[in-house]
């Protein structure tokens, strides 16, 4: 540490960098699991071109529904009119 | 601190984060080939178990890259 209660700034640097890595990796991690789970059956040889093509599909499409559930809401806080039941619409009867 | 004391330290805190990420997906691998490979678990894991685990885990680690691949790219057209 160069001085007391100064963050050194190549300190900084390694943190954000690793914690961004850190980021990239543990999504990695989560995506490969799921759609191993959805995509492949059997392990065989090699990847075939079908798994392979539902790896890359399942990904893209994961993504897909991560950004329409964050869109949804977002408008949906945006406009209340539509989306969500209100609480006022959640009446049982 | 002298600077490569400094980076001897940097060093250090990216190898145990390298290999807490490895025990991780070892972890994972293990779970993920034990339910694909492993119906009846009997007195060992025998020869076509074990072989089967081999693919398992070879499969595993071609879908973890095509996987970051994948997800890269998005990333890259996502933010230009």
């Amino acid at each position: 540490m160069a001085n007391k209660g100064m963050i050194d700034p190549s300190l900084q640097q390694f943190v954000m960098k690793e914690q961004q890595r850190q980021r990239f990796n543990h999504l990695v991690h989560e995506l490969t699991e799921k759609c191993w789970d959805k995509c492949v059956d059997k392990p065989s040889n090699k990847l075939d071109s079908r798994t392979s093509n539902c790896l890359g599909n399942c990904v893209e499409r994961f993504l897909d529904t991560a950004n329409f559930v964050n869109n949804r809401t977002m408008s949906n806080a945006r406009s209340p009119s539509s989306g969500f039941p209100q609480d006022s619409e959640m009446t049982l009867d | 601190m002298d600077p490569s004391k400094r980076d001897d330290i940097l060093n250090q805190a990216r190898q145990e984060i390298a290999l807490a990420n490895a025990q991780m997906l070892l972890q994972t691998v293990a779970d993920k080939c034990f339910r694909k490979c492993v119906y009846k678990p009997g007195t060992s894991l025998d020869n076509s178990e074990q072989k089967c685990v081999a693919m398992c885990m070879d499969r595993y680690m071609d879908a973890w890259d095509l996987t970051a691949k994948t997800y890269a790219s998005r990333l890259q057209r996502e933010m230009s």
